[in-house]
């Protein structure tokens, strides 16, 4: 049987500056993970999270699928690329208002982790990107990582 | 006093398969941020039990923006909203993982190690309505 492998590499530079200049903490981390000898997928790309919040299935498939699959972590990387309205990202299923919301961007923010996708309980195992207002345009990068 | 920041925030990441083909993407932003009252950074301790990363931001409209680093060898850290552990899971972090997220809600985000105290570098900024 074929077997897949995969790194992911993350790399940031975040930074505080108060209104004097003065700058308050900076910070550069980056990381390259193990080789994932199991990996599942690699999924890119850009969706239209709507009023009606829009699953990313992981490597495209059908939920069923996914749910055998059970991908347990992916790095996880989310851009909002439009520029009206927030969107949320949660694990499907924990959309529109729920305590299980992972993110809440704005237009040109990004949220990067190593989610946990079936944590909650309820065999969750796609991302979820909605907007109650208007659909918005998303871009992301997923990449299967080894389960912890 | 409440205190006005500018934060800036900038990544790239990049996923590779054995066989050559990769996919990457990179952001950057930046946030203005008015009238702040709590801003945590540094290194602290994450035990088993929750271990509050950053307070519940007081108000209406705010939020908060976390970065949280593993910086334990061995063991792996969660990281969830409110306090109850295994609940509300953002992210689970290996030995020198990291997670960022924005969250335009008052709960707090809580930690906890998988089996030992695990030392982790983190921030925690307030924002507000208008950033």
């Amino acid at each position: 049987m074929a077997t897949q492998s995969t790194t992911f590499t993350a790399s940031g530079s975040f930074s505080l500056t108060d209104a004097n200049g003065v700058t308050v903490f900076s910070y550069s981390p980056s990381f390259t993970s193990d080789s994932n000898t199991a990996s599942l997928s690699i999924t890119t790309g850009e969706v239209l999270a709507g009023t009606t919040a829009q699953d990313i299935l992981i490597g495209g498939e059908d939920a069923a699928a996914v749910g055998v699959a059970n991908h347990d972590r992916i790095y996880t990387f989310i851009k909002h690329v439009d520029s009206d309205h927030s969107i949320e990202v949660s694990p499907a299923g924990q959309e529109d208002g729920s305590s299980l919301e992972c993110a809440d961007l704005k237009p040109g923010e990004f949220f990067f982790a190593p989610m946990e996708l079936n944590s909650d309980g309820n065999s969750t195992t796609s991302l979820t990107v909605g907007n109650g207002t208007s659909a918005q345009k998303v871009q992301y990068l997923l990449c299967d990582a080894i389960d912890n | 006093m409440p205190s006005n920041y500018t934060f800036n925030a900038s990544m790239s990441c990049s996923a590779t398969s054995a066989t050559g083909y990769s996919q990457s993407q990179n952001g950057a932003f930046t946030l203005n941020l008015t009238q702040i009252n709590s801003v945590q950074s540094g290194r602290m301790e994450i035990g088993t039990s929750n271990t509050e990363v950053c307070a519940a931001p007081a108000g209406t409209g705010i939020g908060k923006v976390v970065y949280v680093r593993n910086l334990d060898d061995t063991n792996f850290l969660e990281v969830h909203s409110l306090t109850t552990v295994d609940t509300n899971v953002i992210g689970i972090l290996e030995p020198g993982e990291w997670l960022f997220t924005i969250l335009r809600d008052t709960q707090a985000v809580g930690a906890s190690a998988d089996t030992a105290v695990i030392d982790v570098e983190y921030f925690a900024i307030e924002i507000d309505i208008n950033a």
